[in-house]
């Protein structure tokens, strides 16, 4: 490679010259084109103390910080907050000031051409500038307002404007709610008192008319009316008197309610850093382009610079090479490439430009197209493996990971892949990207580079319209639903995982080759599993305990699938293969897994384990570790139980295992787990309740199940468009039609793998097709658990567990014996159909 | 025991397709797999319809 680059380099160095040049010069006029930006940040801590609550409003229960928060970024952000701060800083009369030259260019151009820009025009500009402009962070009780803008004074003024805004409502919204609370019992009070009087004037003028008649005075309704008021002029002097307290209490500790820790000031530098920083982002863009346009060239003009090329290419090995004076051209350049290279310069140049000093968005031009290169020249697994290693190390925001009491190195990255980009997120944008390549390179295989993806061995055709039928069942569910009065948005939200898993599982099938992925797609496991324990112990040591808190889990609900996967892998390689090999493995995924796992802090991870296990147990035949596993149960039984009996009502640490147990099979009364399964039955029956409405063909994507019993966390399965237990939620989307529809593939999957498995010798394809159905298991169990189904991590894992299935089937025959490629082909032969290997039960 | 009849379904979905793999003609064998999942989830609807709330659910 670096023979290469030095050929190329020295080869094509006028069009390195040229790119490099080319970028410094766009990126020269870039950077006056697109003006410095200065952000000015200040930092307000709000808290809400409950004893002042409790003095100033008694009978109100005491709003949390969010309840408090939440309205004041809104109100931060509306309209007529934003044109406030528009007329008070009188930005229209500065609006030329930090006014880049092209848009000036333009307004003196409209001014001169058309008619000169309003002032209301100007005003509607700037609130919509000052809307994208303005950054309002929650962080505990921190609430962070910054403003970018393209003068340091206006960024501090408008900061300035924003913070008061927001003391000035914590001053005055909640002791003006009780001021005029106490106002109104004001003027109750006077009414009362206005009546009261004018009945006293009705008695006295009773009793003397009936002195004077000499009769008795008929005041017993009015007397009685009057003490009633007396009582309830009493009621009204003292809440008054409470509401007028609360108002003065609040307002007296306001400093105390909104504290301005970080006032606004202005920076000394503006984004991006100073000028040393932007003249190495510079530099560094210069040379990528100057290397990345001689490689280019020297790439797409099919010159041959080194001796892997000819390796590569025409598959005969290189000798020796011989370093001769000239370095002229052997062939013509592709104007093509040519071409490229002065768009991507171009791209450098203005990117530097508005990357003001971040070296890395100086050089992503480049990188992202040396990605697209290799995407394109690259067979599909690698990008495939690429998202399988972000799925199993990048944490979801969407996921609450560390309890959301601490960002990873890992955070940004995942930010990016896990939340909304267009529709989508960024990792199913990605498996769409690589479905339509895939797409392109199966109707135009001219375009296709050689001996990329040739699609040999394809898996069953079963398997592969189950899989298909999935996709259209989707479809129908989100088109019956959407015409049946559901809200699309709310379908695409339902509905997108379900749709990615048959896509994945397509793109999986075409672009694995097994046995020789199982390496690779191992490594990938070991990274997740190792690389999450370890943050999740730092995390909790390090972070969450020096901090006081103890989280209820670290890593998210979609990593359960990683440590449940590595654990059945581990274990299986023993079951399989026990040999040195599977005990190293075993001896680094486990510790691991179960340190993840412990961390994780889920029950359903270990109910995964467990039925997988008992699943393997079943269809494998009696080979010598299943039968030393039965000895060894069967001798251990009367102390397991021993055990179990003795532990299920102890809380040492020595029965914590019968303890999770116990938190699953049978809940104590009071106990979390307990509460949380009364919830969860309670949604249960909701969802079925929903179902009987529409019990064939479903809802369809798109509504939300109604509530036939209130439940407690409604907003968690948010307001009845997601189910905590998928499988229920599926039925009632898709009716027991839609539901077998969806999942068909998984059952269809499931009888090629015992198929594959009854045919296939080799410890590794057993292996693999084992973990394979332990990973559909743990799947369709965490949708049964715990929202399975929204998974894209998981919906990643079944995909790929179904190609390794199909693609094993073929090989080895399971479906047609002439398509066997086989390991062994004595066993493909249909006279000699190895039901030997299938155990009793399932024969 | 209410659990166990909504979870069936989940089991259901793998266990009986695996039960069919064991058929040597490969065609017969999943036909049945399908044949099998089908009939269990009408099975499964019936059951959950009608069984489920009398078990309380």
């Amino acid at each position: 490679m670096r023979q290469f680059l030095r050929v190329a380099l020295l080869r094509h160095r006028w069009t390195a010259f040229l790119a490099g040049a080319l970028t410094l010069l766009v990126a020269q006029v870039a950077a006056t084109a697109f003006p410095e930006t200065w952000r000015v940040q200040a930092d307000v801590y709000v808290a809400e103390p409950a004893i002042v609550h409790r003095l100033a409003n008694p009978f109100a229960s005491v709003p949390s910080t969010k309840d408090v928060l939440q309205p004041l970024i809104e109100l931060l952000y509306a309209d007529e907050h934003l044109t406030k701060l528009v007329k008070n800083t009188a930005l229209v009369d500065r609006w030329k000031e930090g006014r880049a030259w092209p848009l000036l260019l333009k307004d003196s151009l409209q001014e001169r051409f058309r008619a000169p820009l309003s002032d209301r025009d100007q005003l509607a500009a700037l609130v919509a500038m000052l809307e994208k402009r303005l950054e309002v962070e929650v962080d505990g009780h921190h609430v962070r307002i910054a403003v970018k803008w393209g003068s340091p004074q206006l960024a501090v003024d408008l900061t300035h404007a924003a913070v008061r805004t927001l003391v000035e409502q914590r001053e005055t919204s909640e002791g003006r709610a009780l001021d005029a609370a106490a106002k109104g019992l004001d003027e109750q009070l006077a009414g009362v008192r206005g009546e009261m009087k004018s009945r006293l004037e009705r008695l006295d003028a009773e009793l003397t008319r009936a002195r004077y008649d000499r009769r008795w005075a008929a005041i017993d309704a009015d007397r009685d009316q009057l003490f009633r008021d007396q009582q309830r002029a009493a009621d009204l002097i003292v809440r008054a008197e409470e509401k007028h307290l609360g108002a003065e209490i609040i307002r007296r500790v306001t400093p105390l309610r909104a504290l301005v820790v970080k006032p606004p000031v202005q920076p000394k530098e503006p984004l991006g850093g100073g000028p040393l920083a932007r003249l190495v982002c510079l530099l560094l863009a210069v040379l990528t382009s100057a290397l990345g346009g001689a490689v280019a060239v020297a790439l797409f003009g099919g010159e041959i610079c080194a001796g892997f090329q000819v390796r590569d290419g025409l598959g005969i090995p290189v000798l020796g090479s011989a370093r001769i004076g000239w370095i002229g051209y052997r062939q013509s350049l592709k104007w093509q490439a040519l071409v490229a290279v002065g768009l991507l310069a171009t791209v450098t140049g203005v990117t530097v430009g508005l990357a003001k000093g971040n070296p890395a968005l100086a050089v992503l031009p480049w990188f992202v197209a040396a990605g697209l290169y290799a995407v394109w020249v690259l067979p599909l697994k690698y990008p495939l493996m690429g998202l399988m290693l972000l799925a199993v190390t990048l944490d979801d925001p969407q996921d609450r990971p560390y309890f959301n009491l601490w960002q990873s190195p890992l955070y940004p990255v995942g930010k990016l892949f896990f939340k909304n980009v267009a529709w989508f997120t960024g990792f199913e944008l990605s498996l769409l990207f690589l479905s339509a390549l895939s797409l392109l390179r199966w109707f135009r295989p001219s375009l296709r580079p050689q001996d990329v993806d040739p699609f040999v061995g394809a898996p069953p055709k079963p398997l592969r319209y189950a899989v298909g039928l999935s996709a259209v069942s989707v479809g129908v569910l989100v088109v019956s639903g959407v015409l049946g009065g559901g809200n699309f948005r709310d379908a695409l939200w339902q509905f997108r995982v379900l749709l990615m898993m048959p896509i994945a599982a397509t793109l999986a099938m075409h672009a694995f080759d097994f046995p020789k992925d199982f390496k690779p797609l191992l490594w990938i496991l070991l990274i997740g599993t190792v690389l999450k324990s370890l943050l999740g112990t730092y995390f909790i040591y390090r972070i969450a305990l020096p901090m006081g808190e103890l989280p209820a889990h670290t890593t998210g609900h979609n990593d359960t699938m990683i440590f449940v996967t590595a654990t059945v892998a581990a274990v299986v390689l023993l079951w399989e293969y026990p040999k040195a090999l599977s005990v190293r493995a075993a001896a680094i995924l486990l510790p691991f897994a179960a340190n993840a796992m412990r961390l994780n802090d889920r029950r359903i991870a270990y109910v995964d384990i467990a039925v997988v296990l008992i699943f393997v147990y079943l269809i494998s035949p009696w080979h010598q570790v299943k039968r030393f596993a039965t000895r060894a149960f069967v001798f251990s039984l009367p102390a397991l139980l021993l055990y179990m009996a003795a532990g299920w009502n102890s809380s040492s640490g020595v029965f914590k295992p019968v303890a999770k147990i116990r938190s699953i099979v049978a809940p104590a009364e009071s106990s979390e787990e307990n509460s949380s399964n009364v919830e969860r039955d309670i949604e249960n029956y909701n969802l079925l309740k929903n179902w009987e409405q529409h019990p064939l063909f479903g809802r369809g994507f798109g509504h939300a199940f109604s509530e036939f019993v209130p439940s407690n966390d409604f907003a968690q399965s948010n307001y009845g468009r997601v189910g905590h237990n998928s499988v229920l939620w599926l039925l009632w989307i898709g009716g027991i039609v839609g539901l077998t529809g969806v999942w068909l593939y998984l059952g269809i999957a499931a009888f090629f793998c015992a198929r594959a498995l009854a045919r296939s010798h080799r410890p590794l394809n057993r292996a693999a097709l084992l973990v394979s159905l332990g990973i559909l298991l743990t799947y369709l169990l965490q949708a049964f658990g715990d929202m399975g189904t929204q998974s894209i991590q998981m919906a990643f894992f079944v995909s790929v567990a179904v190609a390794t299935i199909g693609r094993l089937a073929t090989q080895v025959g399971a479906w047609s014996y002439a398509e066997a490629v086989t390991e062994d082909r004595e066993i493909t032969d249909p006279e000699t159909l190895p039901l030997h290997h299938l155990p009793s039960t399932l024969r | 025991m209410s659990k166990l009849i909504l979870m069936s379904v989940v089991l259901a979905l793998i266990a009986l397709p695996l039960r069919a793999a064991s058929d040597p003609n490969p065609v017969r064998g999943i036909r049945r797999a399908v044949y099998a999942v089908l009939v269990f989830n009408l099975t499964y609807a019936f059951a959950i319809r009608f069984v489920l709330p009398r078990l309380g659910l």
